[in-house]
């Protein structure tokens, strides 16, 4: 029985999922959860993840939440090369280093923006007052200042030479705000170039695939219905506002 | 009798290397890791007569399991053999740079304190601003605690370091189990407590205490009550996702996950809030992880502790 992975390509976590299964050749089945439809909050859903979040993994009994133990559990299981998650102690540590970091730090920045900029206005019908957009832009900013000054710093990929988790993991972070239209490469010259190369390694195809959702969000949003939003209204008000 | 353990170890790490295995270290012998101790019994018997297994048995069953974790596909991890060798060898200290009146600080204190890993503290009192000078900045730029420091070898971020630990040295397999179902079940919790766990205890604590003390001010009660609902709602979820019917979060055993939590759930303490008081379920949780911790786990707090009693007399 194949390893079950459910996904929303929306979700910057389930495309590194996606990505990852996809690459090493990992057989897999393809279940779409679909958020805006609130998918996740169906039963059915409720019995895999209880977390009841995507990306979420069925491996016969074991089912697991989190895109980060979801790839080091494929990882192991279907033994991927090497780079992707380094026995190495200390390459390891750098890898889990940034996994770590970025949790409250890229991912909800990046996260933030894609809201603000698209979804709450087409949610409350208006724009986001302009101190909250600079706010946000401010801390993603100082995040990705980050990533090209510590992470990256002079080379190829987070780690090394080749590529890791945790540039899997930064990518589709960074990707986010591009669904909104703001091109966060724009003046970045060391952070596009290290996005060509991760584009490149996980093979131009993959990634254009995976992105595909995300980049035609803004497209998206102009025919969806603002009561499909109603669902998140609460929770996301609270987060970003 | 020490000296028959010593070249038992010392044979079944020979003859487990020879083919390429990681031999896992399972009692005191080379004096590092701590032998099954008092705290180890009590789980044992607590998942036996939860589960209707004589608890010999259930002992015997769980050290072949643990046994069993031995195999090839470990990769690399002989370098994690020689390290530690060389380390005990050359007497090298890990070193820490902790306040233990940070939570993923005192996660980590107890751990190199519970499985006698050689190592150093570095106290960094946030309080008197010591992340912020320039000697801690060269070694860490986003001048922030836990830093940990291998000979050469800087890293920051909690989880970072304690996998890093709990893979470098030959410490009981429990805190971050082999077996792959097992070990997801620690990176999921341990992923997850990132935006629930701490974001929403450290908050309480934030609003009672920090934010007070720094500024004079009365504490925000419309923001404090906000922030107790949103710690209310992740507690439901830690009890109802995580827990469940089980002694630890991820299990049977006491994990690296229990250790974070734990110290978050303590920090309000400090303000004097028990945020587990209406939680049976949970509470009995922290005293099992308390019973496993032993001393490790006051020594840590102590500095907590102090806060909330200097507080409870000013009151």
């Amino acid at each position: 029985m194949a390893v079950e992975l459910y996904l929303d390509l929306f979700s910057q976590p389930c495309r590194s999922v996606f990505m990852f299964a996809k690459k090493n050749n990992i057989p897999f089945e393809f279940k779409k959860v679909s958020l805006m439809d609130g998918e996740h909050y169906g039963d059915d859903f409720g019995k895999i993840s209880i977390i009841r979040k995507v990306p979420a993994l069925r491996d016969g009994d074991f089912c697991l939440s989190e895109s980060i133990a979801i790839m080091v559990y494929l990882a192991e299981k279907f033994q991927t090369p090497d780079f992707w998650y380094p026995a190495d102690l200390q390459q390891r540590a750098r890898v889990n280093e940034y996994l770590s970091w970025q949790h409250t730090a890229i991912r909800m920045q990046g996260s933030k923006m894609f809201w603000l900029r698209l979804m709450i206005p087409k949610m409350i019908g208006m724009e986001v007052p302009k101190e909250k957009m600079d706010g946000a832009l401010e801390d993603l900013n100082n995040s990705l200042n980050l990533i090209e000054e510590k992470f990256l710093q002079d080379r190829p990929f987070i780690v090394g030479d080749q590529m890791s988790l945790a540039d899997l993991v930064a990518i589709v972070e960074i990707m986010q705000p591009l669904g909104a239209g703001l091109d966060v490469f724009d003046g970045r010259p060391k952070l596009s170039a290290w996005r060509d190369r991760v584009r490149t390694f996980i093979g131009e195809e993959l990634f254009d695939e995976a992105h595909q959702n995300i980049l035609g969000a803004q497209e998206g949003m102009k025919q969806i219905d603002p009561s499909k939003l109603e669902l998140f209204k609460p929770k996301i008000l609270r987060l970003f506002l | 009798m020490i000296y028959f353990q010593l070249l038992s170890t010392v044979i079944a790490t020979i003859s487990c290397r020879t083919h390429g295995y990681r031999p896992i270290q399972y009692g005191g012998a080379a004096g590092c890791a701590p032998a099954r101790n008092e705290a180890s019994t009590y789980i044992t018997s607590m998942a036996a007569s939860q589960q209707g297994e004589p608890a010999e048995q259930l002992d015997r069953r769980r050290t072949q399991q643990r046994e069993s974790y031995c195999r090839p596909s470990l990769r690399g991890f002989h370098l994690a053999d020689r390290e530690h060798l060389v380390s005990m060898a050359t007497g090298r200290l890990v070193e820490v740079y902790l306040d233990l009146l940070s939570q993923p600080c005192r996660a980590i204190q107890i751990l190199l304190s519970c499985t006698k890993i050689p190592h150093r503290v570095h106290r960094v009192a946030l309080r008197k601003g010591e992340h912020r000078t320039a000697e801690f900045s060269k070694l860490n730029p986003m001048q922030k605690v836990p830093v940990l420091v291998d000979g050469g070898f800087v890293l920051t971020e909690s989880d970072a370091i304690l996998k890093y630990l709990a893979n470098k040295y030959d410490i009981p397999e429990h805190w971050y189990p082999w077996q792959p179902e097992r070990r997801a079940r620690v990176d999921e919790y341990v992923a997850w407590h990132h935006t629930n766990t701490r974001p929403h205890a450290a908050k309480v604590f934030l609003l009672e205490v920090l934010l007070p003390a720094q500024f004079g001010a009365q504490v925000d009660q419309d923001r404090l009550e906000r922030a107790l609902l949103e710690l209310d709602a992740t507690l439901d979820k830690l009890e109802s996702m995580f827990l469940r019917r089980q002694p630890f979060l991820c299990g049977d055993d006491i994990t690296l996950a229990d250790l974070l939590a734990v110290c978050e759930l303590m920090q309000p303490l400090g303000g004097g809030r028990d945020v587990l008081k209406d939680r049976p379920q949970l509470q009995r949780w922290r005293s099992r992880v308390q019973s496993a911790l032993g001393e490790s786990f006051n020594e840590a707090h102590a500095v907590l502790f102090a806060v909330r009693d200097r507080r409870q007399a000013k009151l």
